[in-house]
Protein backbone atom coordinates (compact mmCIF):
# COMPACT_ATOMS: atom_id res chain seq x y z
CA UNK A 1 0.00 0.00 0.00
CA UNK A 2 1.41 3.15 -0.79
CA UNK A 3 0.78 6.42 0.69
CA UNK A 4 1.08 10.37 -0.19
CA UNK A 5 3.95 12.79 0.56
CA UNK A 6 2.44 14.65 3.34
CA UNK A 7 2.82 16.32 6.73
CA UNK A 8 0.26 14.80 8.55
CA UNK A 9 -1.44 11.72 10.01
CA UNK A 10 -4.46 10.97 11.59
CA UNK A 11 -4.34 7.75 13.64
CA UNK A 12 -7.31 6.21 15.44
CA UNK A 13 -6.76 5.01 19.16
CA UNK A 14 -10.50 3.56 19.89
CA UNK A 15 -12.58 6.77 19.56
CA UNK A 16 -9.82 8.67 19.28
CA UNK A 17 -8.57 10.56 16.64
CA UNK A 18 -4.86 12.14 16.78
CA UNK A 19 -3.18 13.83 14.72
CA UNK A 20 0.20 13.86 14.26
CA UNK A 21 2.17 16.85 12.12
CA UNK A 22 5.39 17.41 10.99
CA UNK A 23 6.82 19.83 8.19
CA UNK A 24 8.98 16.34 7.18
CA UNK A 25 7.12 14.45 5.10
CA UNK A 26 9.53 11.67 5.32
CA UNK A 27 8.73 10.72 9.34
CA UNK A 28 4.79 11.12 8.60
CA UNK A 29 5.23 8.50 5.73
CA UNK A 30 7.28 6.52 8.79
CA UNK A 31 4.32 7.12 10.90
CA UNK A 32 1.56 6.34 7.92
CA UNK A 33 3.41 2.99 7.41
CA UNK A 34 3.75 2.24 11.07
CA UNK A 35 0.39 2.86 11.59
CA UNK A 36 -1.02 1.34 8.54
CA UNK A 37 -4.31 -0.22 8.98
CA UNK A 38 -5.09 2.44 11.71
CA UNK A 39 -5.35 5.74 9.27
CA UNK A 40 -8.57 8.19 9.30
CA UNK A 41 -7.36 10.80 7.11
CA UNK A 42 -11.29 12.02 7.08
CA UNK A 43 -11.74 12.31 10.53
CA UNK A 44 -11.45 15.23 11.84
CA UNK A 45 -8.76 15.00 14.72
CA UNK A 46 -9.60 15.35 18.29
CA UNK A 47 -6.28 16.48 19.25
CA UNK A 48 -2.69 17.52 17.32
CA UNK A 49 0.30 16.84 18.17
CA UNK A 50 2.83 18.91 16.21
CA UNK A 51 5.87 17.22 15.98
CA UNK A 52 9.67 18.66 15.70
CA UNK A 53 12.62 15.72 15.48
CA UNK A 54 15.51 17.40 16.80
CA UNK A 55 18.87 15.82 15.09
CA UNK A 56 21.75 14.52 17.55
CA UNK A 57 24.96 12.22 17.00
CA UNK A 58 24.54 8.73 17.19
CA UNK A 59 24.75 6.82 20.31
CA UNK A 60 24.63 10.57 22.31
CA UNK A 61 20.94 9.91 23.88
CA UNK A 62 20.14 6.40 25.90
CA UNK A 63 16.10 5.87 25.28
CA UNK A 64 14.97 4.62 28.82
CA UNK A 65 12.74 1.36 29.27
CA UNK A 66 9.70 3.42 30.27
CA UNK A 67 8.61 7.40 29.94
CA UNK A 68 6.09 7.24 32.21
CA UNK A 69 8.52 7.46 35.47
CA UNK A 70 10.51 10.15 34.03
CA UNK A 71 7.71 12.86 33.26
CA UNK A 72 8.36 16.72 34.34
CA UNK A 73 5.59 19.00 34.84
CA UNK A 74 6.59 22.45 34.96
CA UNK A 75 2.99 24.38 33.84
CA UNK A 76 2.01 23.45 30.99
CA UNK A 77 5.45 22.60 29.94
CA UNK A 78 6.16 18.92 30.16
CA UNK A 79 9.86 16.91 30.05
CA UNK A 80 9.88 12.99 29.48
CA UNK A 81 13.79 10.87 29.78
CA UNK A 82 15.63 14.39 31.07
CA UNK A 83 14.49 15.76 27.52
CA UNK A 84 13.98 13.13 25.23
CA UNK A 85 10.84 14.05 24.82
CA UNK A 86 9.49 17.58 25.94
CA UNK A 87 6.75 20.53 24.71
CA UNK A 88 4.00 22.36 25.46
CA UNK A 89 0.75 21.22 26.45
CA UNK A 90 -2.36 23.72 25.04
CA UNK A 91 -5.07 21.92 26.40
CA UNK A 92 -8.07 24.60 25.34
CA UNK A 93 -6.64 24.29 21.93
CA UNK A 94 -6.65 20.32 22.33
CA UNK A 95 -3.37 20.10 21.23
CA UNK A 96 0.75 19.73 21.74
CA UNK A 97 3.68 20.83 20.19
CA UNK A 98 6.80 19.19 20.74
CA UNK A 99 10.75 18.20 20.45
CA UNK A 100 11.74 14.46 20.23
CA UNK A 101 15.32 13.32 19.95
CA UNK A 102 16.02 11.09 16.68
CA UNK A 103 16.78 8.48 18.83
CA UNK A 104 12.89 7.88 20.01
CA UNK A 105 11.77 7.55 16.71
CA UNK A 106 13.95 4.86 15.35
CA UNK A 107 13.87 1.31 15.47
CA UNK A 108 12.43 -0.23 18.48
CA UNK A 109 12.85 2.60 20.11
CA UNK A 110 9.19 3.90 18.42
CA UNK A 111 8.07 1.25 21.16
CA UNK A 112 9.10 4.30 24.03
CA UNK A 113 7.77 7.24 22.42
CA UNK A 114 4.34 5.08 21.92
CA UNK A 115 3.90 5.42 25.55
CA UNK A 116 4.01 9.13 24.80
CA UNK A 117 0.71 8.49 23.17
CA UNK A 118 -0.92 6.70 25.73
CA UNK A 119 -0.84 9.86 27.74
CA UNK A 120 -1.97 11.89 24.94
CA UNK A 121 -5.08 9.22 24.70
CA UNK A 122 -5.62 9.17 28.73
CA UNK A 123 -5.54 13.24 28.46
CA UNK A 124 -8.25 12.88 25.29
CA UNK A 125 -10.33 10.67 27.87
CA UNK A 126 -9.55 12.94 30.51
CA UNK A 127 -11.14 16.02 28.75
CA UNK A 128 -14.46 14.47 27.85
CA UNK A 129 -14.79 12.68 31.41
CA UNK A 130 -13.50 13.34 34.99
CA UNK A 131 -12.16 10.06 35.27
CA UNK A 132 -11.81 7.29 32.22
CA UNK A 133 -14.19 4.42 31.17
CA UNK A 134 -11.42 3.00 29.12
CA UNK A 135 -8.16 1.86 30.14
CA UNK A 136 -5.25 0.98 27.67
CA UNK A 137 -4.30 -2.84 28.37
CA UNK A 138 -0.94 -4.82 27.53
CA UNK A 139 -3.05 -8.00 26.11
CA UNK A 140 -3.63 -9.16 23.53
CA UNK A 141 -7.08 -9.12 22.21
CA UNK A 142 -9.06 -11.44 19.54
CA UNK A 143 -12.43 -11.55 18.70
CA UNK A 144 -13.61 -15.05 17.86
CA UNK A 145 -16.89 -15.11 16.51
CA UNK A 146 -18.35 -11.68 18.06
CA UNK A 147 -16.47 -12.68 21.33
CA UNK A 148 -14.01 -10.91 22.46
CA UNK A 149 -11.46 -12.36 24.51
CA UNK A 150 -8.42 -10.52 26.30
CA UNK A 151 -5.20 -12.55 27.28
CA UNK A 152 -2.88 -10.89 29.46
CA UNK A 153 0.28 -10.97 31.31
CA UNK A 154 3.72 -10.38 32.29
CA UNK A 155 6.42 -9.92 28.79
CA UNK A 156 7.23 -13.57 27.17
CA UNK A 157 3.88 -14.96 28.56
CA UNK A 158 2.54 -15.95 25.49
CA UNK A 159 0.50 -13.26 24.14
CA UNK A 160 1.84 -12.82 20.81
CA UNK A 161 2.07 -16.46 20.37
CA UNK A 162 -1.85 -16.60 20.89
CA UNK A 163 -2.13 -13.66 18.77
CA UNK A 164 -0.37 -16.04 15.78
CA UNK A 165 -2.54 -19.25 16.94
CA UNK A 166 -5.80 -17.20 16.44
CA UNK A 167 -5.24 -15.85 12.81
CA UNK A 168 -8.43 -17.96 12.02
CA UNK A 169 -10.15 -15.01 14.22
CA UNK A 170 -10.06 -11.40 14.21
CA UNK A 171 -6.87 -10.33 16.21
CA UNK A 172 -7.51 -6.69 17.88
CA UNK A 173 -3.76 -6.26 18.66
CA UNK A 174 -1.01 -8.58 20.68
CA UNK A 175 0.26 -6.14 22.49
CA UNK A 176 -1.84 -3.33 23.77
CA UNK A 177 -5.70 -3.04 23.85
CA UNK A 178 -8.13 -1.03 24.87
CA UNK A 179 -11.51 -1.84 27.19
CA UNK A 180 -13.98 0.05 27.26
CA UNK A 181 -16.62 0.34 30.13
CA UNK A 182 -20.09 1.56 28.09
CA UNK A 183 -23.63 0.94 29.66
CA UNK A 184 -23.90 -2.47 27.50
CA UNK A 185 -20.73 -3.75 29.41
CA UNK A 186 -17.35 -4.15 29.09
CA UNK A 187 -15.58 -4.09 25.42
CA UNK A 188 -12.50 -4.73 23.91
CA UNK A 189 -11.12 -2.59 21.09
CA UNK A 190 -7.84 -2.68 18.60
CA UNK A 191 -5.27 -0.09 19.08
CA UNK A 192 -2.73 0.99 16.87
CA UNK A 193 0.53 0.00 18.53
CA UNK A 194 2.45 -2.46 17.37
CA UNK A 195 3.65 -5.86 18.76
CA UNK A 196 4.89 -8.58 16.85
CA UNK A 197 1.74 -9.54 15.14
CA UNK A 198 1.19 -7.33 12.47
CA UNK A 199 -2.05 -8.00 10.78
CA UNK A 200 -4.31 -7.14 13.35
CA UNK A 201 -7.88 -5.32 12.44
CA UNK A 202 -9.38 -2.13 14.00
CA UNK A 203 -12.06 -3.66 15.52
CA UNK A 204 -14.23 -4.07 18.41
CA UNK A 205 -16.28 -6.73 20.38
CA UNK A 206 -18.15 -7.64 23.56
CA UNK A 207 -15.50 -8.61 25.92
CA UNK A 208 -16.22 -12.15 27.12
CA UNK A 209 -13.37 -13.12 29.19
CA UNK A 210 -10.30 -12.25 30.49
CA UNK A 211 -7.36 -14.96 30.69
CA UNK A 212 -3.72 -14.34 32.54
CA UNK A 213 -1.11 -16.36 30.53
CA UNK A 214 0.65 -19.06 31.77
CA UNK A 215 3.10 -21.35 29.45
CA UNK A 216 2.30 -25.38 30.26
CA UNK A 217 2.10 -28.97 28.85
CA UNK A 218 -1.61 -29.08 29.21
CA UNK A 219 -4.27 -26.73 28.39
CA UNK A 220 -6.66 -25.83 31.26
CA UNK A 221 -8.10 -22.80 33.08
CA UNK A 222 -8.19 -21.77 36.72
CA UNK A 223 -10.50 -19.57 38.51
CA UNK A 224 -8.68 -17.13 40.25
CA UNK A 225 -9.83 -14.37 43.40
CA UNK A 226 -10.63 -11.30 42.61
CA UNK A 227 -7.32 -10.02 44.61
CA UNK A 228 -5.41 -12.27 42.60
CA UNK A 229 -6.58 -11.29 39.45
CA UNK A 230 -6.01 -7.96 40.45
CA UNK A 231 -2.54 -8.04 41.60
CA UNK A 232 -1.52 -9.58 38.42
CA UNK A 233 -3.92 -8.09 36.07
CA UNK A 234 -3.24 -3.96 37.85
CA UNK A 235 0.52 -4.51 36.35
CA UNK A 236 -0.77 -4.66 32.88
CA UNK A 237 -2.95 -1.64 32.98
CA UNK A 238 -1.27 1.24 31.61
CA UNK A 239 -0.91 3.98 33.31
CA UNK A 240 -3.85 6.50 33.46
CA UNK A 241 -1.86 9.41 33.67
CA UNK A 242 -2.66 12.36 31.45
CA UNK A 243 -0.23 14.73 30.16
CA UNK A 244 -0.87 17.58 32.71
CA UNK A 245 -0.75 15.57 35.76
CA UNK A 246 2.31 13.23 37.55
CA UNK A 247 -0.10 12.45 40.54
CA UNK A 248 0.26 8.45 39.98
CA UNK A 249 -1.59 7.74 43.58
CA UNK A 250 -4.66 9.13 41.54
CA UNK A 251 -4.45 7.18 38.48
CA UNK A 252 -3.24 3.85 40.54
CA UNK A 253 -6.33 4.62 42.62
CA UNK A 254 -8.60 4.72 39.31
CA UNK A 255 -7.05 1.35 37.91
CA UNK A 256 -8.25 -0.41 41.19
CA UNK A 257 -11.41 1.03 40.71
CA UNK A 258 -11.65 -0.12 36.99
CA UNK A 259 -10.46 -3.19 38.00
CA UNK A 260 -13.26 -3.64 40.36
CA UNK A 261 -15.80 -3.16 38.30
CA UNK A 262 -14.06 -5.80 35.96
CA UNK A 263 -14.36 -8.93 37.97
CA UNK A 264 -18.03 -8.02 39.44
CA UNK A 265 -19.20 -8.37 35.41
CA UNK A 266 -16.54 -10.52 33.52
CA UNK A 267 -15.17 -14.19 33.70
CA UNK A 268 -11.62 -14.17 34.83
CA UNK A 269 -9.24 -17.27 34.84
CA UNK A 270 -6.12 -18.36 34.53
CA UNK A 271 -5.22 -19.85 31.27
CA UNK A 272 -2.53 -22.34 31.04
CA UNK A 273 -2.37 -23.43 27.30
CA UNK A 274 0.10 -25.21 25.26
CA UNK A 275 1.08 -23.30 22.50
CA UNK A 276 -1.44 -24.65 19.79
CA UNK A 277 -4.29 -23.88 18.52
CA UNK A 278 -6.06 -26.84 21.44
CA UNK A 279 -6.37 -23.98 23.76
CA UNK A 280 -9.40 -22.32 22.14
CA UNK A 281 -11.21 -26.38 22.63
CA UNK A 282 -10.45 -25.67 26.16
CA UNK A 283 -12.11 -22.23 26.06
CA UNK A 284 -15.08 -23.45 24.20
CA UNK A 285 -15.89 -25.88 26.84
CA UNK A 286 -15.80 -24.00 29.57
CA UNK A 287 -19.60 -23.74 30.07
CA UNK A 288 -20.02 -19.64 31.46
CA UNK A 289 -18.19 -18.94 27.93
CA UNK B 1 11.04 -1.65 67.69
CA UNK B 2 7.47 -1.25 68.15
CA UNK B 3 6.06 0.43 70.90
CA UNK B 4 2.07 -1.01 71.52
CA UNK B 5 1.20 2.32 72.25
CA UNK B 6 1.82 4.12 69.14
CA UNK B 7 -0.70 4.73 66.63
CA UNK B 8 -0.82 3.12 63.46
CA UNK B 9 -1.53 5.07 59.94
CA UNK B 10 -1.27 4.42 56.41
CA UNK B 11 1.04 5.85 54.06
CA UNK B 12 -1.50 8.49 51.87
CA UNK B 13 0.18 7.98 48.66
CA UNK B 14 -0.52 4.55 48.21
CA UNK B 15 -3.18 2.98 46.32
CA UNK B 16 -5.21 0.11 47.73
CA UNK B 17 -8.52 -1.39 47.44
CA UNK B 18 -10.21 -4.65 49.34
CA UNK B 19 -12.03 -7.65 46.93
CA UNK B 20 -13.85 -9.41 49.14
CA UNK B 21 -11.77 -9.63 52.17
CA UNK B 22 -8.43 -9.07 50.24
CA UNK B 23 -6.90 -5.57 50.18
CA UNK B 24 -4.53 -4.87 46.95
CA UNK B 25 -1.87 -2.08 47.26
CA UNK B 26 0.36 -0.54 44.64
CA UNK B 27 2.93 1.10 45.81
CA UNK B 28 3.74 4.94 45.45
CA UNK B 29 5.95 4.37 42.43
CA UNK B 30 3.99 1.62 41.07
CA UNK B 31 6.72 -0.85 41.08
CA UNK B 32 5.22 -2.88 43.70
CA UNK B 33 2.00 -4.47 44.03
CA UNK B 34 1.18 -6.54 47.54
CA UNK B 35 -2.22 -8.17 47.97
CA UNK B 36 -2.89 -8.96 51.65
CA UNK B 37 -4.76 -12.32 53.37
CA UNK B 38 -7.82 -11.87 55.27
CA UNK B 39 -6.55 -11.36 58.86
CA UNK B 40 -3.57 -8.66 57.16
CA UNK B 41 -6.19 -6.94 55.45
CA UNK B 42 -8.09 -6.57 59.02
CA UNK B 43 -5.10 -4.97 60.53
CA UNK B 44 -4.44 -3.08 57.31
CA UNK B 45 -7.96 -1.50 57.29
CA UNK B 46 -7.55 -0.17 60.97
CA UNK B 47 -4.57 1.57 60.65
CA UNK B 48 -6.18 4.76 60.34
CA UNK B 49 -4.42 6.64 62.79
CA UNK B 50 -6.75 5.98 65.42
CA UNK B 51 -6.05 3.06 66.86
CA UNK B 52 -3.04 1.36 68.54
CA UNK B 53 -1.10 -1.25 67.86
CA UNK B 54 -2.56 -2.41 71.48
CA UNK B 55 -6.25 -1.62 69.60
CA UNK B 56 -5.52 -3.67 66.80
CA UNK B 57 -4.72 -6.65 68.78
CA UNK B 58 -7.57 -6.36 70.65
CA UNK B 59 -9.72 -5.94 67.94
CA UNK B 60 -8.11 -9.22 66.42
CA UNK B 61 -8.92 -11.71 69.34
CA UNK B 62 -12.59 -10.36 69.10
CA UNK B 63 -12.78 -10.59 65.46
CA UNK B 64 -10.86 -14.13 65.49
CA UNK B 65 -10.26 -16.90 66.80
CA UNK B 66 -6.81 -16.52 68.39
CA UNK B 67 -4.90 -15.89 71.58
CA UNK B 68 -4.34 -12.52 72.68
CA UNK B 69 0.01 -13.43 72.74
CA UNK B 70 0.01 -14.71 69.34
CA UNK B 71 -1.81 -12.30 67.76
CA UNK B 72 0.07 -9.60 69.13
CA UNK B 73 3.21 -11.18 68.18
CA UNK B 74 2.33 -11.56 64.70
CA UNK B 75 0.24 -8.40 64.54
CA UNK B 76 3.77 -6.78 65.75
CA UNK B 77 5.69 -8.88 63.19
CA UNK B 78 3.08 -7.97 60.08
CA UNK B 79 3.03 -4.67 60.98
CA UNK B 80 7.31 -4.12 61.17
CA UNK B 81 6.87 -5.83 57.82
CA UNK B 82 4.83 -3.12 56.75
CA UNK B 83 6.56 -0.37 58.00
CA UNK B 84 9.75 -1.99 56.24
CA UNK B 85 8.05 -1.58 52.98
CA UNK B 86 7.09 1.80 53.46
CA UNK B 87 3.48 1.21 53.51
CA UNK B 88 2.30 2.18 56.85
CA UNK B 89 4.01 4.62 59.45
CA UNK B 90 3.97 4.84 63.05
CA UNK B 91 3.46 7.28 65.63
CA UNK B 92 3.38 8.72 69.57
CA UNK B 93 -0.13 10.97 68.13
CA UNK B 94 -3.57 10.19 67.16
CA UNK B 95 -4.78 12.80 64.24
CA UNK B 96 -7.55 13.12 66.45
CA UNK B 97 -5.80 15.00 68.80
CA UNK B 98 -4.46 17.25 66.47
Amino acid sequence: MGFEMSNECRIAIGDFCCSLVCKEPYVILCFQEYYSGFLIPEREPDFVIELEVAYHEVGYYQVPSSLFMTKVLQGNHFSFGSGLLEGFLHLSDKRCNIVVKEVLLGGPSIRIFEQFLYQVYYTFLYNQNSRPTSFLIHASGVNRNGKGFAFSGRSGCGKSTIASLSSQEIVLNDEIIIIEKRNSGFWVRSTPFNGRYKIKKNNEVPLKAIFLLKHAKENYLKPLSNADFTREFVQEVIFSIPLFSTDRTKAFSEMLDFCSQLVKEVPIYQLYFRPDRSFWECIDREENL
Amino acid sequence: MISSDEYVIRCDELAWRKYDDEVVIISEDGSQIHSLNKVASFIWELSDNVVTVNDIVARICDRFDVKKDIAQADTMKFIQQLVDKNLIQLGKHSCLND
